[in-house]
């Protein structure tokens, strides 16, 4: 019943303090007159015996204090006193509060900023209906004796087979993204258009806002209906309440309007579409003709069946597969590869979100034990004041207590500073963050991020305070009891500080590196020569609605040509599938060579881009051999190509490649265009990438829906702008015109990503350099004003001033130098980890390191020559007078 | 030790319920507390002391053997 008679004792004390203090007075008083009168009893006289008793009771009020400490959770008023202490404190040196508050909000704001994007986009769950169940489904080729090969796509005439074959899967559904243009009374879109068969929205969870879903797949054909987005009904349907049954006209197809997608609704794996912008509009398969269901272009979306592992699926899904091969030739040598949705959806995000992250943390370290060394600074500057408290019956326990107050409040003010920081970050990360992020809910300082900054705090708060404040309490204790003793603690104390300020160099010369090599990576590929013109070249697109037969598709591409080359101001005009560089797109397919033997588990692939005369001048591209297209290659000339050097180094590598032979997919595959050209490789997918083998098509001998125009202008592009759309408006207005925008901007677009992660460890690595120097500087100065007399001795005894400069900075030297070698060491342990980065990054080697570590070096040498030369000038009169 | 320890030992006991305290009236018709061992405080007092015993009773076989080798 032991605990019956604790609570009782707790209830109890609950009282009010004064009442508590009252009877424990009269506790002792009553001890020490019942002491007073055994002691008379034995003979005493009255006043000796009651000072006897007193003297053997010891300290009244330490008794008090600590009977009070002992009743566990001290009252409310000693916390608002401890709290009030801790504050007034604290304004009394507002030098101490303003850097040590800066340096922690800083770190923690930019640790939040950073985790609330990592929130976003790593841990909280996909928006759709019991999201762990959603699963990525792809296909895997694995030819005899050759690695295996995901294609991270599907073929939807599979995900049918699958899904008539699976029992562990509650559903399965394939989608696909491309642009179509669609007309909604007498305005012309092209909305970023997802192909979906029927079961796809369903599998994900999500229903339209308005209207239904699309009808299963087995009561219809060919199913004209569309469901659009929340953006697009806003935008090209004023947000009509009436739209569920409108007509519309998508790809030159009636087609009526079913449901409109809730708001903020995404598509999953935005981070494998080709284009920047959300998908608007969403199309059944089943009535578009335009995008073949047997080719490996669909994603393949799964719910699993409650209850099942993801292991029992992945081994039906084998199963299945194989079943198939054995039937059907087209199945030979694939298999089928689950995983879930969130980890595909994430993979090319998390190592660059992850390394920033970790490199803020590094950040908050420095910060934190930056201001744990503040805090023993201060507590040995206050030894005398604390030695006093504690010599006026103030305990241990309650010090500790005052001084670990002191950081809280420090901590708690930091804390609200950084998060108005974090939120101001915050707006700019969602500005800057490149466009394929995927961000599946907006980026937003919620619960979770606010949580985690008030973590951060707690955290931040007990380890740089709670060490600071026992040792100081400690020292100023030994100081009561022997007081002379002051240098004991001091020597331990000043160990501890200069190792912290080693893991701070040692921090920031490896955060230094890192934001180094990031930086030389970005410099690198902005300097990179993309190998063709990009200041004066203005570029646009268009898809050509299906209704339009192939006459009257290389009519439009033909007379916008001609149109957009007689504009004033224009040099030269071009068209192109993608303008470069197009990072994502691409028709990346078989192809065969003539002569050369058909390997049928040969993957090579080839990009095919429909090109016309004039792309090749337009772009400044440069012909290693052979000709461009001229305007007689035509549907009645002999078929020709032109392929680039990626091409021939890798397919055709003997010999001419000129007048060679190679055959299309598109047109059957028999190799019966002659290669007339030869283009110089250039940065086409990117500056980050090399080019990829190419065959080039002449747009009158076959051609696409789709495409771009360049055009090379001797004025301001941009300005070029609004007349191509008024003369190619007047030519076909139901062709939409979209992106028109410089190649420079595209190149600068190319580089979102990697631009993105740069600002960040860089910003994070000036912060860090910044708080390493205040730290050193902090110390070496305590480490000056503590040792003035000593300094004073040392030159009244024939020290010079440069002999005092040389030793302070002797230590600063000495300091920088150990913490740059174990920086050194921590940034090449890291190297592994920047080589995950999707982009690429300077190598850690001579210049980035050398870099580094001249930089802290110097700011470190700065750091501690100040209060050096300080100490240097010191007089040592009045040096010696101080003692 | 200083007599006045006895008040916090005091009260860290009561905080865990090894003893409770009264105010009664004393022999000296004064207002005092009065302590006394709770059942758990008896139980803990047992153990103590147990543990006490065989510390000292392995202190005292040390000390013997010892003494007699010497």
């Amino acid at each position: 019943m032991g605990w019956w008679h604790a609570l009782r004792e707790r209830v109890a004390g609950l009282r009010p303090t004064d009442e508590r203090d009252r009877d424990l007075g009269e506790e002792i008083a009553y001890h020490l007159d019942v002491e007073t009168s055994h002691l008379v009893a034995h003979g005493m006289e009255e006043g000796a015996a009651r000072e006897l008793a007193l003297q053997r009771f010891g300290d009244r009020r330490r008794v008090m204090d600590e009977t009070r400490d002992a009743r566990g959770a001290h009252s409310v008023e000693a916390s608002m006193q401890d709290l009030r202490w801790a504050l007034r404190s604290l304004r009394r040196s507002p030098g101490f509060t303003m850097v040590a508050a800066i340096v922690l909000a800083l770190a923690v704001g930019a640790t939040t900023a950073v985790f609330s994007v990592v929130n976003a986009v790593l841990i909280r769950p996909l928006p759709y209906r019991e999201p762990a169940q959603l699963l990525s489904v792809s296909s895997v080729v694995q030819p005899p004796g050759a690695a295996p090969h995901d294609a991270q796509r599907v073929m939807l005439t599979d995900v049918a087979l699958w899904r008539g074959a699976s029992k562990t899967l509650e559903s399965i559904g394939g989608f696909a993204y491309t642009q179509l243009p669609i007309r909604v009374g007498d305005q012309a879109f092209s909305p970023v258009t997802a192909l979906v068969d029927p079961e796809f929205l369903p599998t994900l969870g999500v229903a339209p806002a308005r209207g239904s879903q699309f009808a299963p797949q087995e009561t219809t054909g060919a199913d004209y209906s569309i469901i659009i987005s929340h953006g697009l009904w806003v935008r090209a349907f004023n947000a009509d309440r009436g739209v569920v049954g409108r007509a519309v006209s998508v790809n030159g197809e009636p087609y009526t309007v079913r449901g409109v997608m809730p708001e903020g609704f995404q598509f999953p794996r935005a981070d494998a579409s080709y284009y920047a912008e959300p998908v608007d509009l969403i199309v059944p398969a089943s009535s578009f003709r335009g995008f073949p269901q047997d080719t490996y272009q669909w994603f393949g979306i799964a719910r699993l069946r409650d209850g099942v592992p993801l292991s029992s699926a992945q081994q039906e899904m084998r199963t299945i597969a194989s079943g198939l091969a054995t039937t059907d030739a087209h199945h030979k040598d694939w298999t089928v590869s689950l995983a879930p949705l969130s980890d595909v959806t994430t993979r090319s995000s998390r190592p660059a979100l992850m390394i920033v992250l970790a490199i803020t943390l590094v950040l908050l370290v420095i910060a934190s034990s930056n201001v744990m060394n503040l805090l023993f600074s201060r507590g040995a500057a206050r030894s005398g004041e604390l030695a006093i408290r504690q010599a006026m019956g103030c305990s241990t326990s309650r010090l500790v207590r005052q001084l670990i107050l002191e950081s809280v409040c420090l901590t708690a003010a930091s804390g609200v500073i950084g998060v108005g920081l974090a939120a101001l970050a915050t707006n700019a990360l969602v500005v800057l963050s490149p466009v394929h992020l995927p961000i599946t809910q907006h980026i937003s300082l919620d619960g979770d991020v606010l949580a985690f900054a008030l973590g951060v705090c707690i955290v931040t708060a007990l380890v740089s305070g709670l060490v600071p404040a026992i040792h100081a309490a400690r020292t100023s204790n030994s100081l009561v009891r022997a007081p002379g003793t002051r240098a004991t603690g001091n020597r331990a104390i000043g160990r501890v500080q200069r190792s912290l300020c080693v893991v701070q160099i040692a921090l920031g010369v490896a955060l230094l590196s890192v934001a180094g090599a990031l930086t030389g990576g970005l410099w690198r590929l902005s300097t990179t020569n993309p190998g063709y013109r990009s200041d004066d070249v203005l570029g646009f697109s268009f898809s050509v609605p299906g209704d339009h037969s192939r006459e009257q598709r290389v009519a439009f591409y033909t007379s916008a040509l001609e149109q957009v080359r007689t504009i004033p101001g224009v040099i030269s005009a071009g068209f192109i599938t993608f303008l470069p560089p197009e990072t994502r797109a691409g028709v990346f397919m078989g192809f065969t060579i003539e002569g050369a033997p058909q390997d049928p588990s040969r993957t090579d692939m080839a990009n095919h881009l429909i090109s016309s005369p004039g792309y090749v001048a337009t772009m400044g591209m440069q012909l290693a051999s052979g000709r461009d297209f001229a305007e007689t290659d035509d549907e009645h000339a002999n078929p020709v190509v032109i392929v680039n050097e990626a091409f021939v180094k890798r397919y055709l590598p003997d010999g001419n490649p000129l007048g060679r032979r190679v055959g299309i997919a598109f047109t059957g595959g028999k190799p019966t265009r002659e290669i007339v050209g030869v283009l110089r490789d250039v940065h086409d997918r990117g500056l980050a990438r090399a080019s990829f083998p190419t065959i080039y098509i002449p747009f009158r001998q076959f051609s696409l829906g789709y495409g771009s125009i360049a055009v090379r202008t001797s004025i301001d592009p941009a300005s070029v702008a609004p007349e191509i759309r008024r003369r190619l408006g007047r030519i076909d207005p139901a062709i939409p015109l979209v992106h028109f925008e410089r190649v420079t901007d595209r190149i600068r677009a190319s580089l979102d990503e990697p631009r993105f992660y740069t600002w960040l460890a860089m910003v994070c690595a000036v912060m860090a350099v910044l708080f390493v120097t205040l730290g050193l500087y902090g110390i070496v100065s305590f480490n000056v004003s503590r040792r003035t007399s000593e300094f004073g001795v040392r030159m009244a005894i024939g020290a010079s001033g440069g002999a005092i400069l040389r030793l302070v900075l002797a230590q600063g030297v000495w300091m920088s130098g150990v913490g740059a070698a174990v920086g050194v060491a921590l940034a090449l342990a890291s190297a592994r980890m920047l080589r995950t980065l999707p982009f690429p990054v300077q190598s850690l080697s001579g210049p980035v390191l050398g870099g580094a570590v001249g930089l802290v070096i110097c700011v470190t040498m700065v750091a501690s020559y100040v209060p050096a030369r300080r100490a240097s000038r010191v007089s040592p009169l009045a040096a010696l007078r101080r003692e | 030790v200083q007599q006045g320890a006895v008040y916090p030992a005091l009260q860290r006991l009561l905080m865990r319920g090894l003893v409770t305290a009264d105010w009664r009236e004393s022999e000296n018709k004064r207002r005092a507390r009065f302590y006394r061992l709770t059942a758990s405080g008896r139980r803990r007092l047992d153990v103590e002391v147990a543990s006490w015993r065989r510390a000292t009773g392995g202190i005292d076989r040390v000390l013997r053997t010892s003494l007699r080798e010497a």
